[in-house]
């Protein structure tokens, strides 16, 4: 008797299971966009927000897998007039980013570009980011060039959809 | 001097009834000839000022015709009415009716106020020219110091200042002790007469009734009579 | 035309966006007034109701003002709470609650945190791209004035140098906030705690001011620096430096002898260096690095949303104040409605009747406005100067851009709005006016 519980439980476990492995496998699907991995450099779930206007932001969370200090120098976009890194500042009380020339992270550490952080900010551009979108994106490090496609998330988001998410 | 501008008056059929029915002006024919002096009595609720204020166009609810000239003002639209008005039409209230924080310049000289800038400066002339005829001194002085005879003098001064052919008056003595009437008397009859100007008048004003060409009776908004003076 | 507009400067979008705000009401004043004289009358006309007029003006310049206030006073403690953060570029503490230390470290409202070790502070002080690394040591006051432990150059950096008299030499020896009220040379005995729960007398050692910081704008100008080796000593512990290294007051410490401290402010040499060391001392378990500028800003945010809602209530209340000015319109026209049956009467075009009425109650509108900007920045400025007397953050209230599209905006509804009762009085019958 004590079988049926044990059964409906174990079903229920295992329908929670096949929907997670749905989900799972859209997001492998998709894998490259949520991770690029290069020589020493992790860069899980890149994303911006969805927006209209010729300036977007993009963060990721950048991990220096090598023995090395890891320079960030920049980015490269072909839907961008520009492209380049930015730190969050406060200024006269109003949010601003300013720009800077670099970024260090130390070997085995992890930076995480983020709203109100640093981030790299795309200029001159020309078409409207939808939700759903990617764009794409070259991270430019001292060790070389790392292709990132960006997912684009809602206009308001403060963070990636799948951010939290082990991959 | 005869007045260019001939405006004989033709009034036809002329029908006012208020919003309840009531027939308060029932005159199927009054004619009035360019220059003439004519005056319209009547006891009190007659229909007297009525009668003179559709004649200004100033009743919507009129029927029948008030043709000046070759223009029947109750069918023009408001705004060329009140254009005929302005090109043509003096009028005067028994009290008054000045902008009391203004002065006596100010006050007769108001049609400049909305006329095209290039008349504005004749008519302020014209309006001094009148109140020095009609005795006021101090120009830019407030009408409120001024006695009823002054106040009424100034009203005739705005009246005529842009030099109308047809001037309109309502009871002009009734608000005025008897030297003070009698002045006025003389005065409007002095300034219309002079110009040829049409003046007709609702007054109960012996003095000044004597002085009209022809009056007319007016009862129960119906015309009775009419009298040569 | 998105891209141009996004090209132009902030002035320069905030004056466009003014100008299409105000341009609606002066289209409608100048199509209004075009080939007329109304003002001789206009003013007649205020003076004769000069008492509904002021009750009038008082009315609008009451409720402008309110929007006006609310809006610069929170701008003003935006930047107010900001600029006394400007020097706390990042802090280290044992990972917790940002906003706990952030206003232990930048506001000077201590509570018990843990603290961090020597080795730490080591690592963070000794790091090629770090320039300060100030420890900070709260927990005792001297009447109602924190007293803060910790290193000269943070002193001096704080104080952008400006510093009355010298910089302590000794281990009982402190810098006085600007607004401290002892004078260089008074002595004092530090309590244990903080305010109402202070024990006074329950540290023995005297210290003696020798120097005063210019004003911050900050909680700090009510604080007492002294070097955080006193802090230690007043509480028994070691001084930070090994037993048989000769005195000295300051970094390098001996992390053996370090008795820790509960915030490190850091200063990098460069801005980029700052983000990096961020990532470096950002360690679970173990250490948290934040911006407490970023702290504001999401404090900020969450306030953004109170004060979109402030936003709505002030435009909501402006409304109201519009409609209601549009009502008194209305009876105030009633007052007069026999002066301007009697132009009608005259000869004047319906237009200038119109022109009348809209420009007096132009005036009445601009005039409430322009006193309610007053009343306004006359709110802001009492309530700043409140705030900055109860927490030594410096409020300055601006008015700024909001606040004037706010005002024109406002102006620009009202005036069109006023053509109503304009137009109203221009469709009563003549006649029934002039025997009013």
């Amino acid at each position: 008797m004590r079988l049926i519980p044990a059964l409906l439980l174990s079903l229920g476990l295992a329908t929670t299971a096949i929907a997670d492995d749905t989900h799972d496998d859209h997001d492998h699907d998709e894998q490259d966009t949520h991770l690029a991995v290069m020589d020493g450099v992790e860069v899980l779930h890149p994303w911006t927000n969805a927006g209209t206007g010729p300036m977007t932001l993009i963060f990721a969370e950048v991990e220096n897998t090598g023995d090395t200090a890891l320079t960030l120098l920049g980015a490269e976009s072909d839907d961008a007039t520009s492209a380049e890194l930015v730190g969050f500042m406060l200024k006269d009380g109003s949010e601003n980013y300013q720009v800077i020339p670099m970024l260090e992270i130390a070997p085995g550490r992890e930076l995480d570009l983020a709203p109100r952080g640093v981030a790299i900010r795309l200029n001159g551009l020309s078409t409207p980011r939808t939700e759903g979108d990617e764009i794409e994106i070259h991270l430019l490090t001292d060790r070389g060039e790392l292709a990132l496609r960006v997912a684009v998330e809602a206009e308001d988001a403060m963070k990636h959809s799948h951010a939290g998410h082990a991959h | 001097m005869a007045d260019p501008r001939r405006l004989p008056l033709r009034v036809t059929n002329l029908r006012i009834a208020n919003p309840r029915g009531r027939v308060l002006v029932d005159v199927p024919d009054i004619a009035v000839a360019p220059g003439e002096a004519l005056g319209i009595r009547g006891p009190s609720g007659a229909g007297k000022s009525t009668l003179l204020f559709a004649l200004a166009g100033l009743i919507k609810s009129a029927s029948g015709q008030v043709v000046w000239g070759d223009q029947d003002l109750l069918n023009l639209s408001a705004e060329a009415r009140t254009a005929f008005r302005a090109e043509n039409m003096g009028l005067i209230f028994q009290d008054f009716l000045l902008f009391e924080e203004l002065g006596a310049a100010a006050n007769a000289g108001v049609g400049s106020f909305f006329r095209r800038k290039s008349t504005r400066p004749d008519l302020r002339q014209r309006a001094d020219r009148m109140l020095t005829h009609l005795g006021i001194r101090d120009e830019a002085r407030n009408v409120t110091s001024f006695s009823g005879g002054e106040r009424q003098r100034v009203a005739v001064a705005r009246a005529l200042a842009h030099d109308p052919a047809l001037l309109l008056a309502d009871e002009p003595t009734a608000s005025l002790d008897r030297a003070a009437a009698d002045r006025l008397v003389g005065d409007l009859i002095d300034l219309t007469r002079a110009e040829g100007k049409t003046l007709i008048t609702v007054s109960h004003d012996i003095a000044l009734l004597d002085r009209m060409d022809r009056v007319i009776l007016i009862q129960d908004g119906k015309l009775v009579e009419t009298e040569n003076v | 035309m998105s891209s141009l507009w996004a090209s132009l400067s902030a002035t320069w979008q905030d004056s466009l966006i003014a100008l299409a705000l105000v341009l609606p009401g002066l289209i409608i004043g100048a199509l209004t007034i075009r080939g007329f004289a109304p003002w001789a009358l206009v003013r007649a006309l205020l003076w004769r109701f000069r008492w509904p007029n002021v009750m009038f003006v008082l009315l609008i310049a009451a409720s402008v003002g309110m929007g006006i206030g609310l809006i610069a006073q929170e701008r003003g403690l935006r930047k107010g709470t900001a600029a006394a953060a400007d020097k706390f570029d990042m802090i280290v503490a044992a990972p917790g609650s940002e906003m706990t230390l952030m206003l232990a470290s930048v506001y000077l409202q201590p509570s018990d945190v843990p603290l961090l070790k020597g080795q730490i502070y080591n690592e963070i002080a000794n790091h090629d791209r770090v320039t300060i690394a100030a420890p900070l040591a709260f927990g005792d006051s001297f009447g109602g004035a924190p007293i803060i432990g910790t290193i000269a150059d943070f002193a001096r950096y704080l104080s952008d140098d400006q510093i009355e008299g010298r910089m302590w030499q000794d281990t009982f020896e402190a810098i006085a906030g600007a607004y401290v009220p002892l004078d260089i040379g008074d002595s004092f005995v530090p309590s244990h705690g903080f305010g109402d729960t202070a024990e006074d007398d329950a540290h023995g050692d005297q210290i003696t001011v020798v120097g005063r910081m210019a004003p911050t704008g900050s909680p700090w100008d009510r604080a007492i620096m002294v070097p955080v080796e006193s802090v230690w000593a007043v509480h028994g512990l070691a001084n930070g430096h090994a037993p048989d290294a000769p005195v000295q007051l300051g970094p390098p410490y001996d992390a053996a002898y370090f008795p820790g401290t509960p915030a490190i402010v850091v200063k990098a040499d460069e801005l980029w260096a700052t983000y990096s060391l961020r990532s470096e001392f950002t360690r679970d378990a173990e250490t948290m690095a934040f911006f407490p500028g970023t702290v504001l800003a999401e404090l900020y945010a969450v306030m953004g949303d109170v004060r979109q809602a402030m936003s709505l209530m002030t435009l909501v209340t402006q409304v109201l104040v519009a409609t209601s000015v549009l009502v008194g319109m209305f009876i105030l026209t009633r007052l007069f409605r026999r002066q301007m049956s009697l132009l009608r009467a005259l000869g004047a075009p319906g237009r200038f009747v119109l022109s009348v009425v809209w420009s007096y109650a132009a005036m009445l509108l601009v005039s409430g406005a322009v006193l309610g900007l007053g009343v306004g920045l006359g709110a802001a400025h009492a309530l700043s100067r409140i705030v900055t007397a109860r927490t030594d953050i410096l409020v300055v209230p601006q008015i700024g851009w909001t606040e004037v599209h706010l005002l024109l905006g406002f102006l620009s509804v009202t005036l069109l709005l006023s053509l109503l009762p304009a137009l109203a009085v221009l469709r009563r019958p003549i006649v029934d006016g002039l025997r009013a």
